[in-house]
This record gives C-alpha cells, sequence and structure tokens, in this order.
C-alpha cells in the first residue's frame, strides 16, 4: 500500500512539474479567477442570481516580452474583467527564449514578440496563427541617466566621451539590435568613429531591457539606452531624448497560438490589445499606438 | 490485518518484492536525470560540434571561466584555510555568527549574492564609496567575476576544509605540541598534512562551483564577451541567439563536471595527493 502510495506520488510530482514547469512562475491558479466574477456579481445583483456559468473558468496564458511587464499586467486585468470567466495568466520573458520554448512544444494562447524577427519564424512554422499577426505596439529607444546624472551627459555626443560606463542590450536580443542600428545612424550625423567610441565604452552586454534600468537607478552605471516605454515606468531616471530621424522604432507583434485550446477567448484577447481600449492603456504607459 | 506467524516468515520473496518496489520508484529520479542529460549530449554531438567549439566566442568564454575560477579559487585557498583552521581549532563568542554568515551562500540563490555584491561594491556601496575614491570601480570588471564566485564558492572549501581540521585525532597535535613543535609548526607539519584529503576536496569542489557561477556574475559583473562572459553566461545569451554554441559549452561543461567527480571519488578511495 505505501509502496503504491509512494509511486502514485512520485508520477503526481512528475506530471505537474512537466504541465506546469513552463508557466510555474506566473500561471494564475484557476480557481483565483472566479473571485473576480464572484464578488463584481453580488453588487450588481442584489437578489443573489446564481452565477451565469458554473462551468471551470478558461485560464489562458499569454507570452510576453519583459519590456511589457506593467502594461500587459493592466491589458489582462482589464480584459478579466470584462470577460467573467476567462483568467489571463502572463508568462514575462525574452522573445526568442519563448519563441524556442514555443518551437519545443510550449503551447500558450497568445505570443506577443518584442522582435518581427520571432514572430514571424513563429508564424513560418505555423506555431502562430499567421494571418492574425499584427503590430500592436511600438516603442522607440531613449538614453537613461542616473537621477544625479554623475558623468554630466548633456548630449548624445557625449556618450562617446571616453572613460564613460554604458549599458546597452546584448545585440542578440531586440534591445540591443536595435541600440546598435540607432549608433549606425548616429554615426552618420555626429562623427565617423562615434559607434566605435559608444561600444568602447560599454561597461556590458545586460541580457534584458529591466537589468538596464535597475543598475541605472543604482547609480552603477553612467548611461543606458533602453525603451520609452521602460523610462517612463522609472521616472525617478533622468533621460536623453533621440531623436526621431536616429531613433529606430521597434514594433511589437502579437498572434493567437496555433495550438491553442481557446482559441476564441485568445482571438478575443488579441482583439481586447488592439481595441481603442487596449491601445489607449498601452499608449500610457509610454508605447507607441500600433497604428503609425 | 493478521499477525504474521513468525514460524513461517520466509524473507526470501518478501525482501525481493520489497527492493523491486524501492527500486522501481528510485528509478523514476534516476530517469528524470538522466534522460535530459542524455538528449543534451545527444543534440550536442551534431556535425556541427567542431565548428562551434572553434568559435572565438566560446574559446574567450572558455578561457575566461578557466581564468577567474581558478584565481578564485587561489583567493579561497589563501583566506579560507585559516578561517577553517580557526573554527575547527578554537572556540570563541560569535563563533555561531560566523558559521551562519559562512553557510548561508551554500543555501542562499545566487542572484541574490549578486545584488547583495553590488549594493555593497557599488558606487554607492559601504565599500564602493572608498574604493571609487581610490579610483577602483569593481562592478563590470573581471574582478567583479572573481568576487562573485569567491562569494558563492568559497563556503564550500571552508565546509570541506574545516570538518577535515575538526577530525584529526586531538592526541596526534598534542603529541607535537608535548614534543616542542609551535602552533605555525603544528599547523604546517600535522594539520594540514592529515586533512589534505579533505583540503583538496575542498578546492576542486569550490573549484566547480566558481565555474559553473551564474546568478551573482551576471548581476554583479554583467555580460561583457572576453571580460566578464563566463562560459555559464556564454551558455545563457547563446540560448537566445546560438544555440550550437550554447551546447557546445553546455557539452564542455558536463565534462568537466563529469571530471571533477571522477577526480574526488579518486581523493576519497585514499589514492595519495601532494
Amino acid at each position: 500500500m505505501l509502496c503504491r502510495l509512494s509511486v502514485l506520488f512520485v508520477l503526481l510530482t512528475l506530471v505537474t512539474a512537466c504541465g506546469g514547469a513552463p508557466s510555474a512562475s506566473s500561471t494564475t491558479p484557476p480557481a483565483t479567477g472566479a473571485p473576480v466574477a464572484a464578488t463584481i456579481e453580488p453588487t450588481l445583483a442584489p437578489t443573489r442570481v446564481p452565477p451565469p456559468t458554473v462551468a471551470a473558468p478558461i485560464a489562458l496564458t499569454v507570452f510576453v516580452p519583459a519590456a511589457l511587464t506593467e502594461a500587459a499586467t493592466q491589458l489582462g486585468t482589464t480584459f478579466e474583467v470584462a470577460n467573467p470567466g476567462v483568467t489571463v495568466a502572463f508568462e514575462f520573458g525574452h522573445s526568442p527564449t519563448q519563441r524556442a520554448q514555443l518551437e519545443q512544444g510550449a503551447t500558450p494562447d497568445v505570443f506577443l514578440s518584442a522582435s518581427r524577427k520571432d514572430m514571424d519564424l513563429a508564424a513560418e512554422q505555423q506555431l502562430v496563427l499567421a494571418d492574425q499577426v499584427q503590430v500592436f505596439a511600438r516603442n522607440k529607444l531613449i538614453v537613461i541617466l542616473p537621477p544625479n546624472n554623475p558623468a554630466q551627459i548633456q548630449t548624445l555626443a557625449d556618450l562617446a566621451k571616453p572613460g564613460l560606463r554604458l549599458l546597452i542590450g546584448v545585440p542578440d536580443i531586440p534591445i540591443g539590435s536595435a541600440t546598435l542600428s540607432m549608433l549606425d545612424k548616429l554615426n552618420a550625423s555626429i562623427a565617423p568613429d562615434y559607434k566605435d567610441r559608444v561600444l568602447a565604452n560599454v561597461a556590458s552586454q545586460e541580457v534584458g531591457v529591466k537589468p538596464i534600468v535597475s543598475k541605472i537607478s543604482l547609480g552603477e552605471a553612467d548611461a543606458g539606452i533602453v525603451y520609452v516605454s521602460d523610462a517612463v515606468a522609472a521616472p525617478t531616471l533622468a533621460t536623453l531624448e533621440i531623436p526621431d530621424e536616429s531613433n529606430v522604432i521597434v514594433v511589437f507583434t502579437i498572434a493567437p497560438v496555433a495550438a491553442s485550446a481557446h482559441p476564441e477567448e485568445a482571438a478575443a484577447f488579441a482583439a481586447f490589445v488592439l481595441s481603442d481600449e487596449g491601445q489607449a492603456l498601452l499608449t500610457t504607459y509610454g508605447f507607441l499606438p500600433g497604428a503609425p | 490485518m493478521n499477525t504474521p506467524d513468525r514460524s513461517q516468515w520466509n524473507p526470501g520473496p518478501a525482501h525481493t518484492r520489497w527492493a523491486w518496489g524501492f527500486a522501481g520508484v528510485g528509478s523514476l529520479l534516476v530517469a528524470l536525470l538522466a534522460i535530459p542529460l542524455a538528449t543534451l549530449i545527444w543534440t550536442a554531438l551534431s556535425d556541427e560540434l567542431l565548428v562551434y567549439l572553434r568559435a572565438p566566442s566560446l574559446q574567450r568564454a572558455l578561457s575566461l571561466s578557466m581564468l577567474t575560477s581558478s584565481v578564485s579559487t587561489g583567493v579561497i585557498l589563501l583566506l579560507g584555510t585559516p578561517l577553517a583552521y580557526t573554527l575547527a581549532r578554537w572556540s570563541f563568542r560569535g563563533k555561531a555568527w560566523v558559521e551562519l554568515i559562512i553557510d548561508l551562500p551554500l543555501v542562499l540563490p545566487p542572484l541574490i549574492a549578486g545584488i547583495a555584491l553590488l549594493l555593497a561594491f557599488g558606487r554607492n556601496g559601504i565599500l564602493g564609496q572608498p574604493l571609487d575614491a581610490l579610483g577602483l570601480r569593481l562592478p563590470f570588471t573581471t574582478a567583479a567575476v572573481v568576487v562573485a564566485q569567491v562569494f558563492v564558492a568559497g563556503p564550500l572549501y571552508v565546509r570541506t576544509a574545516r570538518i577535515g581540521f575538526a577530525t584529526i585525532e586531538p592526541e596526534l597535535r598534542e603529541a607535537a605540541s608535548v614534543e616542542g613543535a609551535n602552533e605555525m609548526q603544528i599547523f604546517r607539519h600535522v594539520m594540514v598534512p592529515l586533512a589534505r584529503r579533505a583540503l583538496w576536496s575542498g578546492l576542486i569542489l569550490s573549484w566547480a562551483r566558481a565555474f559553473g557561477e551564474f546568478g551573482a556574475t551576471i548581476i554583479f559583473a554583467g555580460n561583457m564577451e572576453g571580460r566578464t562572459q563566463t562560459m555559464p553566461l556564454a551558455i545563457f545569451v547563446g540560448f537566445e541567439s546560438n544555440l550550437g554554441i550554447a551546447l557546445g559549452l553546455s557539452l564542455i561543461l558536463l565534462l568537466i563536471a563529469a571530471l571533477v567527480l571522477l577526480l574526488l571519488r579518486w581523493i576519497g578511495r585514499g589514492v595519495p595527493v601532494a
């Protein structure tokens, strides 16, 4: 008996570990979705009408680039309120990693990508619904500085001052490659050796946007290059604008995942993100709307 | 359930049945550990493996890892041996606190170690400010990689060395003392030789831990090829861009881990060590 129980226990652990692993960190257990509906219902209908749907709530899992952490959480909450019985759990990460996870069989319901390349690859392999890929937000680059600006950086040309400590994204992730293209453009307008001198100041190629923001907030480096939305999320930091003609516009794309178990809800979530309400919400977090 | 009749108790088949039961459950864990590693090796052994192994970024990460983990093991040896000896040999007020501080990094997630180091050695940190005044800045340098490695790997050596010193029979020490040996002579000619197996095991363990260090390094030292990008960092970055390089590096790390275990077993068997 004991033996059988322990076998069962081990098997259960294995099964839950396998099923839950990719989303363990952020998946909302289905049960927590119900109270949202339940707590709102009684105030609207004091006569205690039984909840319309007794069926278990539908839990959507959404892959989101880390740059959208705050905005996506707000989008999810708003969507949940408008769609009782549906809960949205986000998994924040790097788009290339999440695309690789899709390839390896992860089945979220919606994929939001910070890089066009990863979305196109996913569409090519029919991991997402290729005909429903849409641009839902755009972002551009900005220079962030510690609040007291220790290196006295006043212009973009100052980024090439020798001895500076600069943080950029590793070129393999969208923020890093966008930074390099921006430097290419500035090279033309500032000085022919501008890019090389700026790159010589790079103290670290960080593996995400958030670590750059944190380390600049701590004052550990003199300047960092991130998205405008990240600067909006960290209002204590000083910023240096990059003119549009030298800036790089990054597009964020959304598509329902082909293997989603809840295609209707997945499409509804994508539609909500693209709706006027969703777009307005994204703007408050510093994103440019999807349609130029 | 009836009380079993002792005269009819037959150990043979029942034991075998239980043995199969235990082994059956246990094999699930073995499978969980073995299958992913075997898959990793199988995938890494592709035709392009040699190309990836020759990639400059891989080689820079490998040599930086070799350099930093060897330097940090040296630092750990120099600072950790006196500490382990003190803890094994004498008791003093506050010893329990010292032990707690040494053991903490063993159970602490290295990411937290990285944040703590960044706060302490950062520009506004308690240690960073005086260093900054001297023109020394630790974060984002190769030295920061070494400090992160010493932080997470040092305790492994101190623990092992301390047990090595503590298990030496006090009579041996006392005999040397009676013969007129001073404290330094006892340490050099009695304690260190007798504890050498433990010291070697501790050094190898902490070298391996330093070699695999990731969390504290990426936060405290950042990620810069040739300066702070050690093998684990290159694997992490490679997973997002060049899976082949990540797999090649993983294979090397796996090989080194296996070698370390072999070496430890070899020392444990009583093969003479220096």
